[in-house]
């Protein structure tokens, strides 16, 4: 992990390493757009995630969902990181 | 008993058939003994990938659609039926996940929903995914126009483990709700009697 | 008593506050709107905008938004979450362990780019190149050609002479550009079987839950030419007819990312009829096929890349939810097949009959001999010979209508070698048919059609020119 201590809580999802899991705690982009189809295919605060792959896409994991999604909304999403 | 391919040439029996069946025929057979009739318009909502395409061309008889593949439908189809001895046309919109488009295709239920004259909105959600879908359902019972709940694709949610209290959630959410395998006809003619309760129950001799 | 949704109270206040203001005449609830105005819906805003009342609601809007640390939208959509949660875990019985799909193996396969690439270049080799090229464009078509001249045209030639003593509707019907003869003998013929093989090969691709996989690998790549995965899905269907994927672009979510993908379907992506015909032609020369090809690839990727940096706007971000694969079920891969053939059909056959008629027409009053004697100095410039000419005048009607051309031109010996690649070259990027100019209009508006349309001639034609060039200076033979 790049990041030590207590700001391991707040990692953006594009920072983390493949295979991590956590819960999501905030979803923030300035494109309020990206934030609106985040929530819009069930991405939530408080939801467990897990990253399942990083390259060439994200492969994020959300409930039974799974989404592909690029380097720019991966990191619109902040994570407490429980296990990688 | 797959008229897909030839629906054109079938009908006739087709249409005797389903009337037998649960009272409804298709397009051609009824447009004359029914235009003089308040139309009753009911929209197929939910997003993409839940089988809407699919209960459609089940409602309906016809195949006019392209698929049920993210994209593919981009425009409102229409099809026709006859319910409770009514004409009801049904349309099937391309998916939308939230009231709020994202892309154009998705602007066409929306504008549906937002604009339109439809008397019933049917909401296609998968069984798999259902807190996530009810979403869109909570977001539409706010805007207070009828709407009916199919949870479709029970069977595979079965399979999964997963049970659905049909009553309950239709309790719970205060609209009509129907558990489908529209793929397998699961739950088809519950939901007829449904749309039928909602076709007699309209006033449509009011509005004439 | 049903449950009923009470949001944050900040945002309930609001919505007690917006609600008076708003008209009582609307078809949805004003507690909707007032949800869809606190959300900053743009197409509500931009209605309101002239009403006198706008100003108040956009004060209600940020007051209530100073109570929040996150925008509204996420406060609302996380109420709504937790209701729609509470529901759900009323009303379902979930499994105690999630069960995988038995697919879940593959699916690591298809994602991994270690494998997910090969896999990739795998199916486009058997899917596209084997199946659709090959098989539908080789196999087939060579077939159901023969059988047409051998059988079918000297009969329908004697049975139209038999009946019609005239030689101007004799021509109409059969001989070289009968409507029989040309018109239906090229879609029952040399386009039915490929689109079939195609859509065939996109139903089966769709209905396994491949695409998705497919845009996320490619995502990367894509970006650069100013696209996004999302668009593999348009562009592939564009390999099968251009003119229902322009209409799919819809499905993209910028006008920028909409305008380069009905640009790249114009220019570079080769419809089915087309890419069967080339494949079947030049497989037979495998230098050809291997210059056309990387001449296609270096132009789709140069002008996406140029397009990107020319056409205004934001890169689109990429966001799909990845299905499980499924085995398809034959079924419902022959039920859509046989709808997007119908669909073709639908549309294709009279298109057909009327540039039959067209070309008929033209060549009575002299007009069509005029353009095509317009366009011979033209294919001598390119290096071509003056007979492809007409191919080209075809290929307006339909890319498809063109490329069949070339197969009757090749079968009789007059385009080879070094001719055969410039002219598949130039009749990939030349304008895209009538039907897709049609829906280019409809989807894009007149300006970008006409600024795409008028692009793609001069391209195509500049770029056929400068390929013969090169190709003779460095002495390529095939």
């Amino acid at each position: 992990m790049i990041t030590q201590g207590f700001s391991i809580c707040y990692s953006p999802l594009s920072m983390l390493t493949n295979k991590s899991q956590g819960f999501i705690t905030a979803i923030r982009n300035k494109d309020e757009k990206i934030v609106k189809k985040l929530l819009a295919m069930g991405v939530h605060t408080g939801m467990q995630i897990t990253l399942e792959q990083t390259f060439p896409s994200f492969i994020i994991r959300v409930g039974r969902t799974r989404i592909a999604i690029d380097k720019e909304i991966a990191s619109s999403i902040k994570v407490r990181v429980v296990s990688h | 008993m797959d008229c897909h391919d030839c629906h054109q040439s079938c009908q006739p029996k087709r249409k005797k058939i389903a009337w037998k069946l649960f009272g409804f025929g298709s397009r051609k057979s009824v447009n004359n003994d029914f235009s003089h009739h308040a139309q009753t318009t009911i929209a197929l909502v939910g997003s993409p990938n839940v089988g809407k395409s699919a209960l459609f061309n089940l409602l309906t008889g016809t195949y006019v659609t392209v698929s049920n593949y993210p994209g593919t439908t981009v425009e409102l189809v229409r099809g026709n039926a006859v319910i409770a001895g009514e004409k009801v046309t049904f349309l099937d919109t391309p998916g939308m996940y939230s009231l709020i488009p994202i892309t154009e295709e998705e602007r066409v239920a929306r504008d549906l929903i937002m604009n339109e004259k439809v008397d019933l909105f049917i909401h296609v959600i998968d069984a798999k995914h259902l807190g996530r879908m009810l979403n869109l359902t909570w977001q539409l019972i706010e805007t207070q126009l009828p709407v009916l709940l199919v949870v479709n694709m029970i069977d595979e949610a079965l399979k999964l483990g997963i049970w659905v209290d049909e009553n309950q959630l239709a309790y719970k959410l205060g609209i009509p709700v129907v558990t489908m395998e529209a793929t397998q006809k699961v739950g088809l003619k519950k939901l007829i009697a449904k749309v039928a309760d909602y076709v007699r129950s309209t006033p449509l001799s009011t509005t004439y | 008593m049903s449950a009923r949704l009470l949001y944050p109270p900040p945002i309930e206040n609001a919505i007690a506050r917006i609600e008076p203001l708003l008209d009582t005449k609307n078809r949805i609830s004003r507690r909707s709107l007032a949800l869809l105005l606190l959300q900053k819906d743009p197409i509500l805003r931009a209605q309101l905008q002239q009403e006198p009342y706008f100003p108040q609601i956009e004060r209600i809007v940020v007051e209530t938004q100073s109570c929040f640390v996150e925008s509204l939208s996420l406060a609302i959509a996380q109420s709504r979450h937790q209701f729609t949660t509470a529901i759900e875990q009323d009303i379902t019985i979930q499994p105690s362990k999630e069960r995988t799909s038995k697919y879940e193996w593959l699916h690591q396969l298809t994602v991994n780019p270690v494998t997910g690439i090969p896999i990739l270049l795998l199916v486009l080799y058997f899917g596209i190149y084997q199946f659709v090229g090959v098989f539908g464009g080789g196999t087939l078509v060579d077939g159901i050609e023969g059988f047409f001249e051998s059988q079918i045209n000297p009969v329908v030639n004697t049975i139209v002479a038999a009946i019609f003593p005239w030689q101007v509707i004799q021509d109409l019907l059969a001989n070289d550009y009968g409507i029989i003869t040309l018109g239906i003998r090229y879609a029952v013929a040399i386009v039915l079987p490929i689109v079939t093989t195609f859509f065939l090969m996109f139903s089966l691709l769709e209905d396994s839950g491949y695409l998705p996989r497919l845009s996320l690998l490619l995502d990367r790549l894509f970006k650069t030419i100013g696209l996004s995965g999302r668009s593999i899905i348009p562009l592939i269907l564009g390999l099968g007819c251009g003119t229902m994927a322009t209409l799919v672009t819809r499905t993209l979510e910028s006008k920028r990312e909409r305008i380069i993908a009905t640009l790249l379907l114009a220019l570079t992506i080769p419809c089915s009829a087309q890419l069967g015909v080339i494949l079947g032609l030049l497989s037979q020369e495998p230098t050809a096929l291997i210059v056309w090809a990387s001449v296609m690839m270096a132009i789709f990727l140069g002008i996406g890349f140029f397009a990107g940096k020319i056409v205004p706007g934001n890169t689109s971000c990429f966001y799909m939810e990845i299905p499980p694969l499924r085995l398809p079920s034959l079924k419902a891969i022959l039920t859509k097949t046989y709808v997007r053939l119908k669909w073709y059909f639908g549309e294709i056959l009279p298109l057909f009959i009327l540039a039959s008629i067209l070309i008929w027409a033209g060549k009575l009053i002299g007009v069509f001999d005029v353009i095509v004697r317009g366009l011979e100095p033209v294919m001598l410039w390119l290096g071509l010979p003056t007979e492809a000419a007409p191919t080209f005048l075809y290929g307006f009607f339909r890319r498809d209508y063109g490329a069949a051309g070339m197969f009757d031109l090749h079968s009789s010996g007059i385009l080879t070698g070094q001719q055969l690649v410039v002219a598949a070259v130039t009749l990939t990027l030349f304008i895209p048919c009538i039907a897709q100019l049609q829906f280019m209009f409809k989807e894009r508006g007149i300006k970008t059609t006409i600024a795409i349309a008028s692009f793609v001639i001069l391209f195509a034609f500049s770029l056929g020119y400068i390929l013969n060039q090169v190709l003779t200076i460095m002495e390529v033979s095939f």
